[in-house]
C-alpha cells in the first residue's frame, strides 16, 4: 500500500476521532496531518501492514495527548459509579435525531468517554482494538462504552429540554405506568 | 453471565455484525434470549447506535485535508533532507580526511564479508532506533531516477522477487564516508532492504562477481543474500529474522 493510498483510505475517520478529540477543525486538521507524518518517516517500519489503521489511531491518540499535556495538565477524571440500568431509547428519537444534535452531544460528553465512543462509532476497530489504540485494558473499554452511551443519551435529552435540535427521549414504559 | 455483565458486552458489539464471531460477542449474543427482558433493550441500543454511526461516518472533513496532507509530507521530506546536508558535509569532511590518513592501507581494504557484517549491524541499530526514509515510493524506476539525481550507488541488478514486491522507498546512508543506498521493499507481511553500494569501496576482486544471488546464509540472526556487477555489490538483507528472503529474489 503505498502512502497516497494508506491516506486516500484513512484520512476522513482519522480526521473525525482528531475532531472529537481536539474539538476544533485547525488542531483536527493538524493532528491528523501530523500522525500521516510519522507514518512517513516511522510506521512504514511497520512489520504487519494489516495493523497500519490502528497504528495511525493509536498515533494520532498519543499525539493528541502529548500535545494537550503540553498545554496543561491532564485532568484526572472521576468516572461515575455505573448506572445500575442503561437508559432506553424510543424509537422515534433514533428516527429523528439528526447529524447536527447527534454530533453536538457526542462533542459534549466527559473527554473519558468521548474518544472510546467516537472510535465504537467510527466502526473501524474492534473493542481489543479500541483498548490498544487507548491503551487501556478491555473491561475499561466495554465499561466506559457502556457509560459513555448512557451519559450520551442523558445529555441528548438535556439539551432537547434546554429548547436544543435535539429530539426528546420518551420516558420510559416503566415510569410512565408504573 | 448475569445481566449486567451481558449489557456491558453488548455495549461493545458493533451494531453491523463485526463483532458477530468474537467469542465474547457470541456468547452475549447466544444468551440473549435466555434475557427476554433484554432483548427489547438490545435492539433499541442497536438502532441507536447504527443512527450515531451513520451520523459520526457523515461528519463533514475539510474537502482539501487530503491534498494538504499528501503536499505536507512530500515538503517534510524535502526539509528533512536539506536539513541533513550540513551533516553530510561535515561527514563528507571527516571522511576525506581519514582518506587522507589512512591513504597507505587505501579505502579498499575491507573485505566483504567485514561490509557485510557491518551494514547488517548498521541495519540493526537503525531499525532499533528508528529510521526515516529519505525519498518515499512504491515505483522502483522511481525510486532509481531519485537515486541518479542524488548520485547515489544505483540498483543495476534487481531480481524477479524484489520487482513483484512494494517499494517502500530509498535512503543514501553515509558509511565509512561514501554512499551506500537502501531499498526497502514490502511484500506480504515481510519486508527486505537491498543494500548498493560501488564495488570500489572494497579491496580489489572482494564482493561477488556473479549476478545471481549467492544462497541465503545469516549474519546476525538475519538471513541475507548478495549478488555483484561490473560497478556494484549487493545485499539484500531480511527486514526480521523470519523473513523468507528467497520471496525477494
Amino acid at each position: 500500500m503505498d502512502f497516497e493510498q494508506l491516506v486516500g483510505e484513512h484520512y476522513q475517520p482519522l480526521y473525525r476521532f482528531a475532531h472529537s478529540l481536539a474539538q476544533n477543525e485547525a488542531d483536527a486538521a493538524d493532528l491528523t496531518q501530523q500522525t500521516f507524518l510519522r507514518w512517513a518517516t516511522r510506521g512504514f517500519q511497520l512489520r504487519e501492514r494489516s495493523k497500519a489503521k490502528t497504528w495511525l489511531f493509536t498515533t494520532l491518540y498519543r499525539e493528541f495527548l502529548s500535545s494537550r499535556r503540553r498545554g496543561r495538565r491532564f485532568p484526572h477524571l472521576e468516572l461515575d459509579d455505573a448506572e445500575s440500568e442503561l437508559p432506553s431509547v424510543a424509537p422515534r428519537v433514533v428516527e429523528e435525531m439528526d447529524s447536527g444534535a447527534a454530533l453536538d452531544a457526542l462533542s459534549r460528553l466527559d473527554d473519558t468517554f468521548r474518544a472510546p465512543l467516537t472510535l465504537f462509532y467510527l466502526q473501524q476497530h474492534s473493542y481489543q482494538e479500541i483498548a490498544d489504540i487507548l491503551g487501556v485494558p478491555i473491561g475499561t473499554v466495554m465499561s466506559r462504552l457502556s457509560r459513555g452511551k448512557a451519559q450520551l443519551k442523558k445529555l441528548l435529552s438535556t439539551l432537547s429540554n434546554a429548547g436544543g435540535k435535539v429530539i426528546p427521549f420518551e420516558p420510559e414504559q416503566r415510569e410512565r405506568h408504573g | 453471565m448475569d445481566d449486567a455483565e451481558l449489557q456491558l458486552r453488548l455495549c461493545a458489539c458493533r451494531p453491523h455484525g463485526q463483532d458477530a464471531d468474537d467469542p465474547l460477542m457470541r456468547a452475549a449474543l447466544d444468551s440473549l434470549p435466555r434475557h427476554p427482558g433484554l432483548e427489547a433493550w438490545h435492539q433499541q441500543q442497536t438502532d441507536f447506535d447504527r443512527a450515531m454511526c451513520r451520523h459520526v461516518g457523515q461528519a463533514p472533513v475539510p474537502a482539501r485535508l487530503r491534498a494538504e496532507i499528501l503536499a505536507a509530507a512530500k515538503v517534510s521530506r524535502a526539509r528533512g533532507r536539506r536539513a541533513v546536508l550540513p551533516w553530510i558535509a561535515a561527514a563528507a569532511m571527516l571522511a576525506a580526511a581519514a582518506v587522507v590518513f589512512w591513504m597507505p592501507r587505501g579505502n579498499g581494504v575491507l573485505s566483504f564479508a567485514e561490509a557485510e557484517v557491518e551494514l547488517v549491524k548498521m541495519f540493526d541499530r537503525m531499525q532499533t532506533e528508528g529510521f526515516s526514509l529519505d525519498h518515499v515510493s512504491d515505483e522502483l524506476a522511481e525510486v532509481g531516477t531519485w537515486l541518479a539525481d542524488a548520485g547515489a550507488p544505483l540498483p543495476y541488478v534487481v531480481h524477479a522477487g524484489a520487482r513483484a514486491a512494494t517499494p517502500m522507498g530509498c535512503r543514501v546512508l553515509d558509511w565509512r564516508g561514501g554512499r551506500v543506498t537502501m531499498i526497502c521493499f514490502r511484500k506480504g507481511g515481510d519486508s527486505a532492504h537491498l543494500f548498493v553500494l560501488d564495488r570500489a569501496r572494497l579491496a580489489e576482486g572482494e564482493g561477488p562477481l556473479s549476478r545471481d544471488p549467492a544462497p541465503v546464509h545469516h549474519v546476525d540472526g538475519r538471513p541475507v543474500t548478495a549478488w555483484g556487477c561490473r560497478k556494484c555489490l549487493y545485499l539484500l538483507v531480511g527486514g526480521a529474522k523470519d523473513t523468507r528472503l528467497d520471496d525477494f529474489l
